[in-house]
């Protein structure tokens, strides 16, 4: 049961993020990257269920194939995932993505961009370790996301669902992810200036029932809208600096389980 | 494909209008109209792509996010390529509405249009129109100022300044060819005839026997101008003499001359006495 909790919580700090320039941090938004950009993203994510802790780094590679696809690798490392007393870190699962951006207009100052997401998340992690560092799933992810983002306002709105097959006499619950997000930009600076864009962001989450051997589990799975601010901030156009804290603000979660009290983003992006 | 949106040059015209002239320089300033500009972060792309293009003279990039609006300077010896600047902003994520920039070269009139000669080692060309009313179909540009170039007064204005065949400076928004045949197209904005710069080591005059009209003087001053150490370059039909500007005291002045007579002129360098002597006859 607790391997369950420490699939869900990994789980949460999988997809919580790696979002691209003024995306939310909490989501995957519509941004792609230029035909041949790179952008490379390290973030430090943690999440507290009442004792237990789970804190990592992501690493993210994205290129840009044209300027409507672009392809991003990522690589989680469990720092520190502390459950029912016992510890472990290392690397988790990976995952690659792709995203395509299949329709914009661009307007003097703004845009309006719609962009398809397609993942697979590969249990490359160690699912034997106590907790476990791999959900033991191979996954997919399907999503859309739209976006509108002028040199004031942004908004966002992206709906995920990640598909998480059967392995080994289990069927982790799928999960869905409604994402909104709101932001403004108080100050217009220019080019080389240090540019800076708070969000607001709202995380609706669903995960369905889970079974082992058929049996549903009663203690897994549940709905959580979460909400918090997220500043990016860019102290020039090539790096960006961005955090967020969210709190679950409604939780609905099945049979008795630990309640989350917060989870936090810190993420480093440079692109070139 | 570039997007029309009618007045986005007027507001950038004084800028370069105002910016020094640069001598040999045949496009000397570009401004790219850019919609979806919205952050710095983004428009880092926008700078990559643009660098990459063939004509961009390095370290000249500038974007003012808050007008939408890149601007660059261009090398001497490229022809602007409307489709390469397209193609670039396209791969970084924008949308390309338009060109405008400051051309110098010499006006030639052909099948009843006025059309600019850009001076330089390569062949381009624009034919000249009046520039588009502002503001149509953009709320934006509703109370853009009016085009300091008069409506239906460009065909005028260039029949009364005698600038046929001479070097002429024009800030104008440019438009792709509309086929394969047809020349790019420019709106001008702004028009004047170039001056001789003021810092200029020699001046040099030569009589060119069988210059008679603007065409013939157009052919003559590209290929004068295109010439590395030539500054200026005027020329005038009705006295068949043409003039250079050079930035050393003691060019080579054979070349030129054969550069002249290689078009099919006879052509003889005129000494200050000379000179002289055929004014005081009226020559």
């Amino acid at each position: 049961m607790s391997n369950y909790r420490t699939v869900a919580i990994v789980l949460v700090l999988g997809v919580s993020s790696s979002a691209v320039a003024h995306e939310p941090v909490f989501s995957l938004g519509p941004e792609t990257m230029w035909e041949g950009g790179v952008g490379i993203e390290m973030e430090f994510g943690f999440e507290d269920e009442r004792g237990d802790r789970l804190s990592g780094l992501h690493y993210e590679v994205i290129y840009g194939l044209t300027s409507n696809l672009s392809l991003t690798f990522e690589l989680p490392q469990i720092l520190d995932l502390e459950e029912d007393g016992e510890t472990e870190h290392g690397l988790g699962d990976i995952e690659i993505r792709a995203k395509y951006q299949f329709f914009k207009k661009d307007l003097p100052g703004a845009q309006h961009k719609i962009t398809g997401i397609f993942g697979v998340k590969a249990p490359t992690g160690d699912e034997d370790a106590e907790p476990a560092l791999s959900t033991g799933t191979t996954d997919f992810l399907f999503g859309v996301s739209y976006g509108y983002e002028s040199r004031s306002w942004y908004h966002f709105l992206t709906a995920r669902y990640r598909l998480r097959t059967e392995s080994g006499g289990r069927d982790p619950g799928d999960r869905l992810f409604i994402d909104a997000a709101i932001g403004y930009r108080p100050w217009q600076r220019e080019y080389t200036e240090w540019d800076l864009v708070m969000l607001l962001e709202m995380n609706v989450e669903f995960e369905f029932d889970s079974e082992l051997r058929s049996t549903t589990l009663p203690n897994v799975g549940g709905n959580t809208i979460w909400l918090g601010p997220t500043a990016l901030f860019s102290p020039n156009p090539q790096w960006m600096f961005k955090g967020g804290v969210q709190l679950p603000v409604y939780e609905d979660q099945n049979g008795d389980q630990e309640h989350s009290e917060f989870r936090a983003v810190f993420a480093i992006e440079f692109h070139f | 494909m570039i997007h029309p949106n009618k007045s986005f040059f007027t507001s950038f015209v004084l800028a370069l209008v105002l910016s020094p002239l640069v001598a040999q320089a045949q496009v000397k300033q570009v401004s790219l109209r850019v919609d979806g500009l919205a952050c710095p972060f983004c428009a880092y792309g926008l700078e990559k792509k643009v660098a990459k293009l063939d004509g961009y003279k390095a370290d000249t990039y500038k974007v003012k996010i808050n007008e939408g609006v890149v601007s660059l300077d261009w090398r001497s010896d490229k022809p602007l390529d409307l489709d390469a600047i397209d193609r670039a902003v396209d791969k970084a994520g924008f949308t390309l509405r338009g060109v405008t920039g400051r051309f110098a070269g010499t006006l030639e009139y052909v099948d009843d249009e006025y059309v600019l000669r850009l001076l330089a080692p390569f062949d381009q060309r624009f034919v000249l129109q009046e520039p588009a009313k502002t503001g149509a179909g953009d709320p934006r540009q509703e109370s853009a100022p009016a085009p300091q170039t008069p409506a239906n007064r460009l065909r005028e204005r260039l029949e009364s300044m005698s600038a046929n065949g001479n070097a002429v400076e024009i800030v104008g928004r440019v438009h792709p060819r509309r086929d394969a045949q047809s020349p790019d197209s420019m709106e001008v904005s702004e028009l004047k005839v170039l001056e001789p710069p003021a810092q200029s080591a020699g001046r040099f005059v030569f009589e060119v026997q069988g210059l008679r009209c603007g065409g013939c003087v157009a052919k003559v001053v590209q290929a004068l101008g295109s010439v590395a150490e030539v500054l200026h370059v005027q020329g005038d039909a009705e006295s068949g003499r043409v003039v250079i500007w050079t930035e050393s005291k003691s060019p080579d002045l054979a070349a030129l001359e054969q550069k002249v007579a290689s078009l099919g002129f006879d052509v003889r360098r005129l000494s200050a006495t000379d000179e002289r002597s055929s004014r005081g006859t009226g020559g």
